[in-house]
This record gives C-alpha cells, structure tokens and sequence, in this order.
C-alpha cells in the first residue's frame, strides 16, 4: 500500500469498524433497525439499545484507544524508550486506585462518580510523581520513571488492601474485581461526554510538540542545541499524556498492551516523524479498541472476554513480530 | 573581528569539584580554536557551560553579546550550533531528516522547509560527503557515518558558531582531516571550538589551542607556542615539540 493511502486507509477501516460494531451484540438487529434508530425512528426499545447501549460503547473504545495510543507513543518519544507506555507515571494504577475506594465506599450508587474519584486520585498520583522527581525546575527521565514505579507499586498494594477488605462482601468483591479488569460495559453517554474532551483536547495539543519529539531522538543535548526547550516539551507531554491515561483510565479500567504496541506499529507504517505517526497511532489505536470490544461483545454469550484481554491476546505476538521484523530490518542494514 | 564566544572566569562545580575553576577564552570569527586535555580535565563541561546546557556558578559567557542561559534556545539555535560527544539516536530517521532538523531554528513549527532550507541541507550534507547516503537510516551507518550525519545537522543550522565535542574520536586519520577541512571551509566566516584528543590533529587544523587541565587553563596560543615541550610534558604525560616549518605544523612524541 502506497504511503499517502495509509491513514485514509486506516480511517475507513475504523468508520467500517465502528458501523460493523453497531450490529453486534445480545439482540439481533439488523443495519437497517440501526439506521432507523439514528434517524429517531423504529420501536423505542431498539432505540434505546442501538443509542444507549451501543453507542457510548463504540464511542467509548474509540475514544479511549485514541487516548492510550497517544499517550503511550508521546512518552516512548519523550523518553527515548520503546517500552514506554501509559502506565509508567503511576497514573493508571492511581486512577484504580480512586475507582475501587470509590466503589468500596458505597459511591457507585451514582454512575458517573466513580471515573470522578478515579480521574481526580490519577492526576493526584502524577502531581505525586512529578514531585518526588523534581529536584528544583529539573525533572529527569531516569527519577520520573523510578518515582513512577515506587508510586505504582503503593497505589497497586493500596488497591489490592481495598480489594481483599471488600471480599468479605461477595457482590462488592465483584463489582471490585470487574472494574479491575476494565472493561466497557454498562456505560452510558455520561461517560462518553466525559471522555470526548479529556481525550480529544490532549490529543490535538500533543500534535504541537510533534517535532520536538522527533529532536529527541537524537538526545536531550542535541534537541536543546537545535532550539528545543526540553525542559517546558517534557513537562508539556507529561501532563498531556498523563491527562490522557487518567481520563481513560478512569471511565473503562485498565485496557493494557494498547498504549505500548499501538506507536510501534504506527512508526513502522507511517516512519519515526511523529506529525505522520501520531495521526497513525490515534486511528491505530482507536481500531484496535473498538474491535477488541466488537469481539468481546460478539461473544459475551459464551465467555466473558474482556477487551483488555482481548488487546493482550492480539498484542502480545503482534508486538513480538513487530520488534523481530525491526530488529531484522537493522541487521540488514549494518 | 568581534568575538563570537567570550568565556570570562567561568566556574562550573560539581558536589564539592570545581569541575571549571575560572576558565576565560575566546572564539573569534573565521578562527578554529581547539580544545586540548587529557580525560576528565573538563573540556565537555567548558562546551556545555559556553552553551547554558551546564549551568554555571559565576563567570560571565556572551555568544553574539548576550548571555545564553538568558537566551530563547531558539535564538541560541542561530548563533551556536552544538554537537556532543555521545549522540545515539533513538528513533529510525533518515541522514536527511536528521540533518534538516538543523533548521529548527528557521523554521516555524507549523511551516514547511523553505527553498533556503533545503538549500542549507543539501549544502550541509554535499559538504560532509553525505548525498549518497541521504535516504539510509542513520542508525544503520558506521559510527563514524552517523557522527558526520550529526556534524551535517551542525551545518544545517547555519550558525556563525560550531561548538564540536570530540567529533573525530570515532573517525581514522584520512576522515578526520577531511572532516575538519570542512569545519574549516565552514568557518570561512564563523568559528568553531573543537574539544579535541588528537595533538597531531589538533595542531594541524586549529589556529589557535587552549590547554585545559583539572579545569584550569594551562597554556593557550598558536599550536606551537602553547604545546611547549613543557606543557606536553606537564598535561599530557609526552616528551615531545611542535614545529613549524615551511610544510606547516609538525608535531613529534618521543617515548
């Protein structure tokens, strides 16, 4: 496939994708009950599947693989490191943190806050993280990792305590364990109008530090001596990425493997620049979701199969090709 | 000739190390200062303070009248260009889109390369003997490839100062002149300050050298005039004399 016929390519497979996604599910409708249902006709019940059930999910996974794609490839440029992803600033595991307190203490009564208490103890953990690192204005990459790294191993040990406490009670050990696991069931477009903003606004502004970025590749020195303010780029992605991670985080638990395949895959179709490979990554990512869900919803008669399982199941040996066909492309050049 | 870098009494200290103790030099235009010393004398730290990259605890430094560490590194981007000793590169780009990142300084965020920038491109990468190899990843050359590459990208930024961290280190003996004919065919009208470990190297292509030594200037001055048997002998540990005769600079080592 010719490179200029890339994207498109890819952004018409995700609106097949998201239009295929539409027809799947417990009730059998058809394309033609979906139509209806948009243009506010049919019976009011399949309305109600197709808008209220459907749709935020569609929405939803779309959004939050967008999201997570980004956020992931922003930081294995910012850090120089290809295992980057979204979960090395602490945030996904202090936006979990957030949502089992939330639903331990009884707040899932209302649907909306528990992503609330999530999203806010997120972004407390990245402040925290940001600040253990922080020696005066100098922030390295090497502390913010490590600093990541302790908080996550905290928040994770907190979220465990809350979990094996809230086992005593069965059914809220359940609903505990099924937010862990992520996942996009019963949300509503609540969720989605919370999450249309805080992933698209990030996403868009993250396109500004593009070509810092691509400075980066060739170190820190050599990204400030050609003119980029590294230090304002670095505090830049990270509160971008980490607004990212925390909103998505927050409304479908944690959807792993996305944020750290997605880029590699998108570099190697679209090159290292990040302008192209950001455009790439965010439609990349948002397929890559919603057909994991699709998936998941297709067969949620016979096995619950969540889409982070999903993600992990067709990442995992994607990934591995991915790394073996760069590593393959590098011996033949040397 | 106006200074293009004026170090005055700069002192750089690391934990209780006066990593720099009152260094003062001068790069002048059309002039190719070279930077001498033995390991751990400071030399990469006096690059990095000259640029505002280590900060400085007094002293005063002026590229084009100003102090950098006041400047927008933007601005500072088109009057010193920088390369430093360890480049690894951590994402697949090409030798030309590395090399044209040099224009950072030139162009807008947003705007694509003008015809004077890929003007500035081509002439950098035709300088540094690079047009063949343009397209190639520049993870899959040599190391000496990729540090001309990187040299390359120097250029790009058309700064009237190269400040240049060991860039001969990974080259043999043929491409390391040529590679300092070209620093010098670039500095017909600006200056570089070259930290160098070749003696051989340094005084052949410098006009003028700086010895450094546990941070303190020990010797400065045309090649023969600072490399005195003396200062050989005190800073770099070799009996030896530098000459000049009617072919240029000789350098001889004893023993």
């Amino acid at each position: 496939m010719s490179q200029r016929l890339v994207l498109p390519g890819l952004v018409l497979a995700l609106a097949v994708a998201m239009a295929a996604s539409l027809l799947v599910g417990p009730a059998a409708l058809s394309a033609s009950d979906v139509l209806r249902a948009f243009g506010s006709e049919g019976p009011p019940w399949i309305r109600s599947v197709i808008l209220e059930v459907r749709l935020p999910r569609v929405l939803l996974a779309a959004l939050g693989g967008l999201a997570l794609a980004l956020a992931g490839h922003a930081l294995q440029g910012l850090f120089r490191n290809p295992l980057a992803d979204p979960s090395v600033l602490g945030v996904a595991s202090g936006a979990t943190l957030g949502a089992v307190v939330a639903l331990y203490s009884g707040l899932a009564l209302s649907i909306l806050l528990v992503p609330s208490a999530a999203f806010i103890v997120a972004l407390a953990t990245a402040a925290t993280v940001y600040r253990l690192a922080a020696r005066g204005p100098v922030v390295s990459n090497s502390s913010l990792v490590l600093a990541g790294l302790a908080v996550s191993a905290l928040t994770s040990a907190l979220s465990s305590l809350v979990l094996s406490v809230a086992l005593a009670d069965w059914e809220l050990g359940r609903q505990l364990l099924s937010w862990m696991l992520g996942g996009l069931e019963n949300r509503n477009m609540g969720h989605v109008w919370i999450l249309l903003p805080l992933a698209i606004v990030p996403s868009a502004s993250l396109a500004f530090y593009a070509r810092d970025l691509d400075a980066l590749a060739l170190g820190e020195e050599q990204a400030l001596a050609v003119g980029v303010d590294v230090l304002a780029v670095r505090r830049g992605v990270l509160v971008l990425s980490s607004l990212l991670t925390a909103a998505t985080v927050s409304v479908m638990g944690i959807v792993p493997f996305v944020g750290l395949v997605v880029p590699h895959a998108a570099r190697f179709v679209s090159g290292p620049g990040h302008r192209k490979s950001f455009a790439t990554s965010a439609v990349l990512g948002a397929l890559l979701l919603v057909v994991a869900d699709t998936v998941s919803r297709a067969l949620s008669g016979s096995i619950d199969l969540r889409p982070g399982v999903l993600t992990s199941l067709i990442g995992a040996p994607f990934f591995v090709a991915v790394v073996h066909r760069t590593r393959k492309r590098d011996e033949a050049h040397a | 000739m106006s200074a293009l870098l004026v170090l005055e009494d700069v002192v750089v200290v690391r934990g209780a190390n006066r990593v720099l103790d009152g260094v003062s030099l001068e790069v002048r235009a059309g002039e190719i200062v070279g930077l001498l010393g033995p390991n751990g004398a400071g030399k990469s730290t006096l690059l990095r303070a000259a640029l505002a990259i280590t900060p400085r605890v007094s002293g005063r430094v002026s590229i084009g009248q100003s102090d950098p560490s006041e400047l927008d590194r933007i601005v500072l981007a088109r009057r010193a260009a920088f390369l430093p000793q360890d480049a690894e590169v951590s994402l697949d780009f090409s030798v030309r889109e590395v090399v044209s990142m040099g224009r950072y300084a030139h162009v807008g965020r947003w705007s694509a390369l003008s015809r004077e920038d890929t003007a500035a491109i081509d002439a950098a990468l035709l300088a540094l003997d690079l047009v063949d190899l343009a397209s190639r990843p520049i993870r899959a050359l040599s190391a000496g490839e990729q540090k001309r590459a990187l040299l390359a990208r120097c250029f790009a930024q058309d700064a009237p100062l190269l400040v240049l961290d060991e860039p001969t280190s990974t080259l043999d003996a043929g491409r390391a002149r040529s590679l300092l004919r070209a620093v010098r065919a670039k500095c017909d009208t600006g200056g570089a300050l070259i930290a160098i470990h070749d003696l051989a190297l340094a005084a052949a292509s410098c006009d003028r050298i700086v010895a450094l030594a546990a941070g303190k200037i020990v010797a400065s001055g045309p090649p023969a005039m600072a490399l005195t048997p003396a200062v050989l002998q005190s800073v770099f540990g070799v009996r030896g004399s530098v000459d000049v005769d009617e072919e240029g600079v000789r350098v001889t080592l004893r023993g």
